[in-house]
């Protein structure tokens, strides 16, 4: 469902990805992994499609659509998520609007039919409930005042709800301590089915501990250096990224 | 005298000439001096006094100089090009049917889901008054009867009610306020006059919608609240439809008086027609707003501003009596080449007084869009406090956004808090919506309505919605 | 005649007849002319609502100000250069290596307000200071301007100082003086490409003076300026403070403390101009009045058209201590671009009461109590001061600016 040929990006004209290939297929987990500044959320977003990350070479498509040519909004309507690394602070807005206006959209896009308000708050009401998060938050500002952690949480709600095809998580288990962990993967896991592909994004191993990924790739310098099983996280773990990559770094 | 002899001595002693012809087009050449004053003032048969009130303004505003602003830019206005007097539009003069009316306000009208007799009302199609708010307007008239609430014109009230309008009439703003404040003394031909007796909560909100068909208040409303000792009135002027005019400047006062423990909560919705992009035909909208409150008397402004190429406002209050509130809440959305100077004054002179003010300013385009602000704890203030919040949202890097907060305090024990940001939507807000599929019009319209949330749950229930329909109706291709 | 008038005719008549070097001849003339076309303000004027010329008389505009230096100088840092009464006192002053002066100073337009005007058109002395190319001064440099006299009278301070590209200098500007003396200071600093300078503005003359001020801060490259103002209250005190932000990439900081008691009068009028994209600026100043003092501070952030990626904050807190005692303050913001991101915020308060009962409490006078919770209120600025013979300086300066106010009857709280 998402292939990935030779991509090369860069940020703000400065070259992050250096031809990188992926194949995820519907059902799959994969887990990339990568020292810091190997380009991990450089590819989460390029393919969410923010701003000055832009796509210089090779192709991305996601079932057919090849993702350079769609708006961003676009891309959340065909199915793409993505749970940021940093969810900015919407204020005023309320969570609960902020659903409303996407799913209408993305549901819409996609042909289902659409949520009446009472069906909707339902959902809702379940999503939070699912990753520990009080229905109040519904109510409040998306992500204004939020922990760290409820801001982690407040993603996967979301992406709970919007059913994608494709989930992409940067770096959702940075910040969150041993419980929230456990809360965030479970709701991930709850969303893996047959029909739809989970990439995380990741710098340590133990996210992995909880959702277990069927491939795990190595990231570095905008490549994929090496991919393999589960068992490869593990091996990172114990012996570090400077085993690959033939730098020091202490993990 | 009787207004048919004022209006003969007027005949006689200066408008020998050409005044047959005002008689017969009720409307008077351009141009204002004493006797155009005697002229209106006879039309409405007012009583002496009054005529004295009016003639004594046009003296002061003839010796004030017309003030001059930084930041606004527009081409002088020519006062003695201006008709201070036309009866309403015969209904020959009308457009007939709406099929006669400017489409592109017609298509506004349809975003904001206006009722099609409503429509036809606001584009001045000639209609019989038989419609709906006739039946409206007399279930209206007696419920507030019943209470002793009084609602009428201004004109009315005069007649009415000389002794109200006699004892408050400039009491809050003089007449020689300010340039426009003087000139609507001089000629002001109509408004709204409410008086709410004591102890009277008012059954309903009151709105000026009601009578928008009752009389054509022109260019120099006159607007005068009197909540006597513990009553209660909410007061909702304007509404979202953008409203044609023909009059370009518009000096309109209103005045309100709040006794020991009376409420007034004062909504307005503002969306004349502000002109074409470079503002061309627009509306010049000089207010003065001001109200007294006594002691522990509330006084609540909140207004939403998207009109007129030029708003020029500040919706004061004096706090005079001790333990008295003041509440201001505003948002204002320039876009093209609008230029809006708003915000208000709030002169704190009783003890335990209090204020708030919470101001949102959105400038798109080319616009300009200025806080003005005036904080003033009086020797006598003790424990006054005030709490100012003043953001600015930019859309555009064309558009100018600027703070003048004057803060002035007198009174050891009185506290002045003031806080201003200013920023654009930001990429990531923007970034983070789109990826939810949401497009990125819808997405700014609902981070814009985010931004004004404080406010907009000032407003009555259904002002409220329409204020977030009228905003985002106001944001298209607003944003590149 | 209206004061303006009066005030510009005497300003202009008095310039034509004062003399100097012919090095100064191109500035009085060039001001002189300028100041013929200016209009001296009146209460009408923005800039000087809160501030009356009243003060001013003749003599303060006429009569050239002629009192000694006192015996005892303070010293603040090792090398010092010292004017007194507009003139540089060479034997008093020593020049650390690194830096030239030349007895000269410059027409500048962006110095607009007619007292600078005035400053050009009746100039008796100048000094310009220049730092080397990429040399550092490790030691600062101590400006001791002067101004005394026993009847009105005035002075023209002049001080230009220029940081060449990579040098780097502590510049402490501070002005003492007594006596009904009017000093009408203008200070120009520029500073170019990785000049980084740390300024202080310390003005501590006798309440019976009179000082209004123009400082000028270009900072024409990508440079840093960290200015600290502290300023005591007199009969007229007028800073007027303008930076221009004139290369992508600089940075400003300014903090102050003003402090108006008895009489005094203290007026603050600050602009900062982001002129290009991506500048940094910061200002954080506390104001105090007590007594009948009046405190007044305007703080204009002004972002020009094309100046995205602007941040600039200015926060003002003042306290103001007693009945009688006014304050006044206007954060201003002027925005012309959409990439920007300012914030401004204002507040007017007074000590709180359970802190002053908790001291009392223990046993603390109500006046010391008051004295502590200033302190307190201004110490955050205070402790940060990074030079220590200032650091020494400011103790006692503002002991004596805050303790209890001679012949005023505290009231109670």
């Amino acid at each position: 469902m998402l292939e990935i040929r030779d991509l090369h990006a860069a940020v703000n004209g400065k070259a992050i990805l250096k031809g990188l290939d992926l194949t995820v297929n519907p059902g799959e987990v994969h887990a990339i992994m990568g020292p810091n500044g190997s380009g991990k959320s450089t590819l989460a977003n390029v393919l969410a499609g923010r701003d000055n990350y832009e796509i210089t070479g090779g192709q991305a498509i996601l079932d057919g659509h090849d993702l350079a040519e769609l708006e961003p909004e676009e891309r959340a309507q065909a199915g793409l998520f993505l749970a940021f690394q940093y969810p900015v602070e919407i204020p005023g807005v309320s969570n609960m609007e902020f659903l409303k206006a996407a799913l209408e959209a993305v549901r819409k896009a996609q042909g289902k039919e659409e949520w009446d308000s009472v069906t909707l708050l339902r959902k809702a009401r379940e999503a939070c409930k699912q990753v520990n998060l009080d229905a109040q938050f519904l109510k409040r500002g998306v992500n204004e005042g939020f922990s760290g952690g409820e801001k982690k949480r407040n993603e996967i709600m979301q992406m709970l709800l919007m059913e994608p095809r494709l989930a992409l998580l940067d770096e959702t288990d940075s910040g969150l301590d041993i419980d929230a962990l456990q809360t965030v993967a479970r709701g991930v896991n709850s969303l893996r089915s047959p029909e739809r592909g989970i990439v995380l994004v990741t710098h340590y191993q133990r996210l992995l501990d909880y959702i277990v990924p069927d491939h795990v790739h190595v990231l570095s310098d905008g490549r994929i250096i090496k991919s393999g099983g589960k068992e490869l996280a593990l091996e990172l773990e114990q012996k570090g990224y400077g085993w690959l990559t033939g730098e020091e770094e202490s993990a | 005298m009787s207004s048919q002899a004022e209006l003969d001595k007027v005949i006689r002693s200066e408008y020998e000439a050409g005044f047959t012809t005002l008689v017969e087009s009720d409307t008077l050449p351009p141009g204002l001096s004493e006797d155009v004053i005697r002229f209106i003032s006879a039309k409405k048969g007012e009583p002496e006094w009054l005529l004295e009130w009016r003639l004594e303004a046009y003296r002061k505003w003839r010796e004030m100089p017309e003030p001059e602003w930084a930041h606004l830019h527009y081409p002088k206005v020519d006062y003695d090009a201006i008709s201070y007097y036309s009866a309403p539009k015969s209904m020959e003069d009308r457009p007939k049917s709406l099929d006669e009316v400017d489409p592109e306000l017609l298509d506004t009208y349809k975003k904001l889901g206006i009722p099609l007799h409503e429509q036809e009302m606001l584009a001045g199609v000639a209609v019989d008054a038989v419609f709906d708010s006739v039946s409206i307007g007399t279930t209206f008239k007696e419920k507030l009867a019943e209470a002793g609430v009084i609602f009428c014109s201004i004109s009315e009230a005069v007649q009415e009610h000389p002794e109200l309008v006699r004892q408050y009439l400039g009491s809050v703003v003089p007449k020689s306020d300010n340039f426009f404040a003087g000139l609507n003394s001089a000629v002001f031909t109509d408004g709204s006059f409410v008086y709410i007796p004591k102890g009277v909560r008012c059954p309903m909100e009151l709105s000026t919608y009601f009578r928008i068909n009752e009389a054509n208040t022109g260019q120099f409303e006159r607007t005068l609240i009197v909540a006597d000792e513990g009553s209660y009135v909410s007061y909702l002027e304007g509404c979202t439809a953008p409203q044609r005019d023909e009059n370009q400047l518009h000096a309109a006062v209103v005045e309100l008086v709040a006794l020991p423990g009376a409420e007034i909560k004062y909504s307005t919705v503002q969306n004349w027609y502000p002109g074409d992009e470079d503002g061309k035909g627009g509306i010049y909208n000089f207010v003065t707003k001001r109200g007294v409150a006594h002691d522990h008397a509330k006084i609540s402004w909140t207004q939403v501003e998207t009109g007129s190429a030029i708003t020029w406002k500040y919706p004061s209050v004096v706090l005079r009596g001790d333990h008295s509130v003041g509440e201001f809440y505003s948002v204002a959305l320039t876009r093209h080449a609008q230029q809006a100077d708003t915000g208000t004054k709030m002169i704190h002179l009783g003890k335990n007084t209090k204020s708030t003010i919470v101001s949102k300013g959105i400038s798109a385009g080319k616009s300009s869009n200025a806080y003005r602000g005036l904080v003033r704890m009086g020797p006598r203030a003790e424990n006054a406090r005030n709490f100012t919040q003043c953001d600015s949202l930019l859309l555009g890097d064309r558009c100018g956004a600027h703070t003048f907060p004057y803060i002035e305090s007198k009174h050891p024990s009185a506290t002045v808090e003031h806080e201003a940001t200013t920023s654009k939507v930001s990429d990531d807000q923007l970034f983070l919506c789109r990826q939810r599929g949401i497009d990125p019009e819808k997405a700014i319209s609902m981070i814009v309505n985010g931004f004004c949330k404080e406010v907009f749950k000032e407003l009555p229930m259904e002002f409220a919605v329409e204020a977030g329909k009228l905003l985002e109706v106001s944001l298209e291709g607003a944003v590149g | 005649m209206s004061l303006p008038l009066e005030l510009k005719t005497l300003a202009v008549d008095n310039a034509r007849r004062s003399e100097a070097g012919d090095a100064l001849a191109p500035l009085r003339g060039d001001s002189l002319s300028a100041l013929e076309a200016a209009a001296f303000p009146d209460r009408k004027t923005e800039q000087w609502k809160y501030t009356s010329l009243h003060p001013l008389t003749d003599g303060h505009l006429k009569t050239q100000a002629n009192g000694a230096l006192p015996d005892a100088l303070p010293t603040l840092a090792d090398h010092r250069l010292v004017m007194s009464n507009g003139r540089l006192q060479e034997a008093l002053s020593q020049l650390p290596e690194g830096v030239t002066l030349h007895r000269r100073a410059r027409q500048r337009d962006e110095l607009l307000t007619p007292f600078a005007l005035y400053n050009g058109a009746a100039l008796t002395d100048a000094i310009t200071l220049e730092v080397a190319a990429n040399t550092e001064i490790s030691a600062p440099l101590h400006l001791l301007l002067h101004a005394a006299s026993d009847a009105p009278a005035h002075c023209q301070t002049r001080v230009e100082v220029l940081l060449n590209p990579g040098s780097k200098l502590t510049l402490i500007e501070h002005y003492i003086g007594q006596g009904p003396v009017l000093n009408n200071a203008v200070t120009v600093i520029e500073a170019r490409d990785n000049a980084h300078l740390t300024h202080y503005r310390l003005q501590s003359e006798r309440e019976d003076t009179l000082h209004i001020s123009t400082l000028l801060f270009r900072q024409t490259g990508v440079s840093r300026i960290d200015s600290y103002q502290l300023m005591g209250g007199n009969r007229l005190r007028r800073n007027d403070v303008r930076a221009l932000l004139e290369k992508s990439g600089a940075e400003l900081n300014m903090q102050g403390v003003f402090v108006a008691r008895g009489q005094s009068h203290i007026d603050n009028q600050l602009c900062v101009e982001h002129r290009v994209p991506h500048c940094t600026s910061n200002q954080v100043f506390k104001g105090l009045a007590g007594e009948k003092g009046k405190a007044i501070l305007n703080g204009r952030i002004h972002i020009h058209e094309g100046a995205m990626g602007t941040l600039a904050e200015l926060s003002n807190k003042n306290l103001l201590l007693s009945p009688g005692a006014e304050i006044y303050t206007k954060p201003e913001l002027e925005i012309y671009n959409d990439d920007v991101k300012c914030a401004h915020g204002a507040t007017v308060g007074q000590l709180d009461a359970a802190q002053q009962f908790y001291l009392q409490s223990r046993g603390i006078t109500l006046a010391e109590a008051k004295r502590m919770l200033s302190l307190g209120f201004v110490n955050e600025l205070i402790l940060a001061l990074p030079d220590e013979g200032v650091a020494r300086w400011v103790q006692p300066w503002l002991a004596g600016e805050l303790s209890q106010y001679p012949g005023v009857n505290e009231e109670a709280a």
